[in-house]
């Protein structure tokens, strides 16, 4: 029975799975580049500071692996969210503007933006579910978790962004404003797919006989 | 004579969604985090506040009239761009117009299932009324705009 002999709570079988580290590498670890299990350790060169560095200090401290993918995830991700409220932007600029000279909503330049709208709402709200996917892959969110996440959390942002053209009738601006809320206020993508994933888990009971 | 109503709950959905809205471009910009989303939608704020503010005025000071009849002309709150930057609301001489037919908002966007009233003008071009809004159907409605346009050419 698991449990009183050591005065502990029950452990999982995968808890109690033992670290396996490379030969004579001690379990405590590097101690500044001094690996504490290695033959013939010379811990006087080391705090003189004529060691060599064991090369698995490097890996510790390069870990982890940074290559810029985030970064440029990320940066996709909000080059298509600005593209997409550029034009919105220039849209209610260009109706204001429009209005102010006299013209009406029929004016050219006002429709033509309204064509741009109507063909980037989808495709740029899409891919930046894709660039958001990458990203939260990048920092380290489990594959599954970001795609349902930003599947589902792109989902809301075009939701919210319906609503709010529905609710405030003015073309391109309520829209703009719904999605703009929604993006700010729901989070991330992979925290959202971790939460629906786990909800949905078939926890195993916690045994009670340590009661 | 008043030709349709707004419906309260709708209309107060959508108040409060633009007050919330204001709120929290307000808390955005005072928590000096506006990003650049931000600035680029801050320019129709003003749009947003007009809308606001005319449909506020038709609720709490006029039975919450949303289309209507006054001196020869229709006046209506429209699906569009405000008419000035003192109204949001569309006035339009009866004379002026051509015929009333249904369709949904040409909203600028993905979004092309809102129900509503289109009214043509002689001179050509439209305007429109946002029936999704309104607690009459759209086909009453249309009866009574078109009745109203007969009316005013006999």
């Amino acid at each position: 029975m698991p449990g009183f002999s050591n005065l502990s709570l029950p452990r999982w079988p995968e808890e109690d799975a033992r670290l396996v580290l490379p030969p004579g590498f001690h379990p405590d670890g590097l101690l500044g580049g001094l690996n504490l299990g290695a033959r013939g350790t010379n811990i006087d060169a080391w705090a003189n500071g004529t060691h060599i560095l064991s090369p698995l200090s490097a890996t510790v401290r390069s870990a982890p692996d940074h290559d810029g993918s985030p970064e440029r995830a990320e940066g996709i991700s909000k080059a298509m969210e600005g593209t997409k409220l550029a034009a919105e932007g220039a849209h209610g600029f260009g109706a204001m503007t429009a209005l102010a000279a006299g013209a009406s909503r029929a004016a050219p330049a006002i429709e033509g933006l309204e064509m741009v709208n109507k063909g980037f709402v989808y495709p740029l709200t899409i891919g930046k579910g894709i660039a958001d996917t990458f990203g939260d892959v990048h920092n380290g969110a489990s594959l599954q978790d970001a795609i349902l996440g930003n599947a589902v959390r792109s989902g809301l942002v075009l939701g919210a962004t319906a609503l709010g053209q529905a609710i405030i009738p003015v073309p391109i601006v309520g829209g703009a404003i719904g999605g703009y809320a929604a993006d700010l206020l729901l989070p991330s993508g992979s925290s959202m797919g971790h939460g629906i994933i786990q909800g949905m888990a078939d926890h195993r009971p916690q045994p009670l006989d340590y009661l | 004579m008043v030709l349709a109503r707004f419906s309260y709950p709708v209309a107060v959905t959508s108040l409060v969604f633009v007050v919330l809205m204001l709120c929290a471009f307000a808390n955005i910009y005072f928590s000096n985090a506006p990003d650049f989303r931000f600035w680029i939608l801050l320019p129709t704020l003003p749009i947003i506040v007009l809308y606001a503010w005319d449909l506020l005025r038709q609720l709490v000071f006029h039975g919450a009239r949303a289309v209507w009849i006054a001196n020869g002309k229709l006046i209506f709150l429209p699906y569009g761009w405000p008419k000035s930057f003192k109204t949001f609301l569309y006035s339009v001489p009866l004379e002026t117009v051509d015929h009333f037919s249904t369709a949904n908002m040409e909203t600028g966007s993905f979004v092309t299932w809102l129900q509503g009233i289109w009214v043509h003008r002689k001179a050509g071009g439209y305007f429109q009324i946002p029936t999704y809004l309104l607690v009459e159907p759209r086909d009453v409605v249309l009866a009574r705009l078109n009745e109203a346009l007969a009316a005013s050419r006999s």
